[in-house]
């Protein structure tokens, strides 16, 4: 069927209007679908996350094929430049290789935010549904949660927890995710307040059905695209967070390497090679740029109130 | 409005509560107890040892431990001999009145006169971040909004995405490359310069005894830190007021004031700034928050004296005592940042009634 938008003879579009009583209706689904992809940048920005994903997963097959791994000290090849043989982007102070370094820090970076952003997602999801559900004291008492978590400086309180208890990469995927889940929560509670007094649940409820079937089988598939879009903020801001923290030394620790514990490396050697602050950095900014516009080509592929 | 101020700064108070029982909780986790870290020696007995924990209590239920600490213990008698019975007043007067314990690295100073002593570096960084972060944000915002679509729009929104997504730290080592290594290199051949680097690479002053000396003398020191901490504050400030600003062109009583036949500055200055500046109100308060967290990062760069620095070194010599007056004064400061932005909203805004 051609689009209504399309030029057509009053003639033509009559037919149209007999023979078709009315547009198949799209699914909020299938309508995003088709404008994501017909979306340039945001297209190409899944491809580039996709690529940088596919990289660090690949690391250990790309380092056999190198021959290099990011474990190897060879001490005579100390601060090699980029493009030196065997070494395509040059070695670090302990003349470790830094594209293998640069992948397997991709690995440990990328995942962690990717798991922790799910994870704190869970923990939003249900948290923010009981209490815009059930309101009242519930409520009062996660609203205060949320409040003194918010209050707390976020890299402090992640500094002090990761100082304390030097936690290993899994446990840290905890860490990040129990203070980032405030967003999250804050979004849920608010939608499930507004959509709990909408017909369909009240008919659910009518019919007999438990509150956790209201909350997770009515409530929350209708907030899913609100929780795409929160899930690609949550990356980046897990991204930026981990890689701050590994910074100034209190993330992962060496030798396992992150994009964030190998800047802070470069701080020390600056002066002698240069060239080492340059990709870690540079592969964390494009990340996030790259998830930045992902989230953006979301929420206006999304949003109902956009006409095609 | 009063009776607002006071409702809110009411509510501020079980927000403070949970912050210092979050920061206790955490705390209470750590690795060590303070028996062993005081009582390290292999010779003190195990009856010393036990005498030392009545002391500190640290045998005592969770809530106890964190009351002694909050409002300290001296109302109350202790059990100083481990025999059971309380037998002498305690010395502690709790956070509440000032009293963080005693610095284990700076021997027995008070933490808070040791913050004290920081904050001050803190936020005259903060103050100048926020001064040209705002400013030129705001600027560079209402200009995209003008000129919506042209070349000048299209480059700032680019620019506010790039902003947004280089991590300060990042730029804070690229900017000490290209102005201490690259550029005084690059300019010695003709003469300017000396090859040395052009701005201070960190820093708050010249190190001179006797502190430093007034702003005006060490401005230069300020330019590195202050710019690479605001090109995030300008990226999202322009992206809001562009925003803000386009939503006021488009309402009713901007047609009206065209329809006056208003000149153009009045219209954009009178009619849509005054009521595009409204978000202002409600972002300061996160745009400060965010600004201390980052001061960390920033002050671990340019070596800024400041209280983040400060924590910093108190983690690696594990002072708690330091940790914990440092997170504290954060989150007050934090909350302090949001209570005055929710009033300044309500002082702008007409429309919101009490």
């Amino acid at each position: 069927m051609p689009p209504l938008n399309s030029e057509l003879s009053s003639d033509s579009l009559r037919k149209i209007k007999t023979e078709v009583p009315f547009r198949p209706s799209q699914s909020l689904w299938s309508r995003a679908m088709s404008r994501l992809r017909r979306d340039r940048p945001t297209l190409a920005a899944m491809f580039t996350i996709a690529l940088l994903a596919g990289l660090a997963v690949l690391a250990p097959i790309i380092g056999d094929l190198l021959g290099v791994d990011p474990y190897t000290q060879e001490l005579r090849n100390k601060y090699l430049e980029v493009g030196a043989p065997g070494h395509p982007l040059g070695t670090d102070e302990l003349g470790r290789d830094h594209l293998s370094r640069l992948l397997y820090g991709g690995q440990i970076s990328l995942g962690i935010a990717f798991a922790s952003a799910v994870l704190s997602l869970c923990i939003g999801v249900a948290v923010g549904a009981f209490a815009g559900f059930y309101g009242g004291i519930v409520d009062d008492f996660i609203m205060w949660l949320i409040t003194t978590f918010n209050s707390i400086p976020g890299l402090f309180l992640l500094i002090i927890i990761t100082a304390v208890l030097s936690p290993s990469p899994a446990a840290m995927v905890l860490v990040f995710a129990t203070i980032s889940w405030t967003g999250t929560t804050r979004l849920v509670r608010g939608e499930t307040y507004s959509l709990k007094q909408r017909e369909y649940v009240i008919a659910a409820r009518a019919m007999g059905a438990s509150d956790l079937r209201m909350m997770f089988a009515h409530i929350v598939p209708n907030i899913f695209s609100l929780l795409i879009i929160s899930l690609s903020q949550a990356m980046v801001s897990l991204i930026l967070a981990e890689s701050a923290l590994s910074f100034i030394g209190f993330g992962i620790q060496a030798p396992t390497p992150t994009w964030g514990n190998m800047l802070n490396n470069a701080l020390d050697y600056m002066r002698r090679a240069p060239h080492l602050m340059v990709l870690p950095g540079l592969l964390i900014s494009v990340t996030v740029f790259c998830i930045y516009l992902i989230g953006d080509g979301l929420r206006d592929a999304f949003d109902p109130k956009i006409a095609d | 409005m009063q009776k607002y101020i006071l409702r809110r700064v009411l509510q501020a108070i079980p927000t403070l509560l949970g912050i210092t029982l979050i920061v206790y909780f955490i705390m209470l986790l750590a690795p060590g107890d303070p028996v062993s870290l005081l009582a390290f020696d292999p010779k003190i007995r195990q009856d010393e040892r036990e005498r030392l924990a009545s002391q500190l209590g640290v045998n005592d239920p969770f809530f106890v431990q964190y009351l002694r600490w909050l409002i300290g213990d001296d109302w109350m008698m202790v059990d100083t001999n481990y025999d059971g019975e309380a037998d002498a007043w305690g010395d502690n007067y709790g956070i509440l009145r000032g009293d963080f314990g005693s610095s284990f690295k700076f021997r027995g100073s008070n933490p808070l006169t040791l913050i004290g002593e920081r904050l001050g570096a803190t936020i005259e960084l903060n103050m100048a971040v926020l001064l040209v972060g705002l400013s030129s944000g705001i600027v560079i915002g209402v200009l995209a909004a003008v000129y919506r679509g042209r070349f000048f729009d299209k480059f700032t929104r680019i620019f506010a995405v790039i902003g947004d997504s280089v991590p300060a730290f990042w730029l804070g080592l690229l900017a000490i490359v290209f102005f201490g290594l690259i550029l005084p290199r690059m300019l010695e051949p003709y003469g300017i310069g000396t090859g040395r680097p052009i701005l201070p690479m960190g820093g708050r002053c010249p190190p001179v005894r006797g502190g430093c000396p007034p702003i005006f003398e060490r401005i230069h020191y300020l330019i590195l830190p202050t710019l690479v901490s605001a090109l995030g504050v300008i990226a999202s400030w322009s992206r809001l007021m562009r925003a803000s600003m386009l939503e006021t062109i488009n309402s009713d009583y901007m047609r009206t004031a065209r329809a006056k036949g208003l000149s153009d500055r009045s219209i954009w200055v009178r009619h849509g700034l005054r009521n595009a500046i409204l978000p202002f109100t409600v972002f300061l308060g996160p745009t400060f928050v965010g600004l201390i967290g980052g001061s960390v990062i920033i002050e671990r760069i340019f070596t800024w004296p400041g209280v983040g620095l400060l924590l910093l070194d108190g983690l690696v010599s594990r002072d708690y005592p330091i940790i914990m007056a440092s997170v504290v004064i954060a989150s007050v400061l934090t909350v302090i940042g949001y209570l005055i932005s929710d009033i300044l909203y309500a002082m702008f805004d007409p429309r919101i009634r009490f």
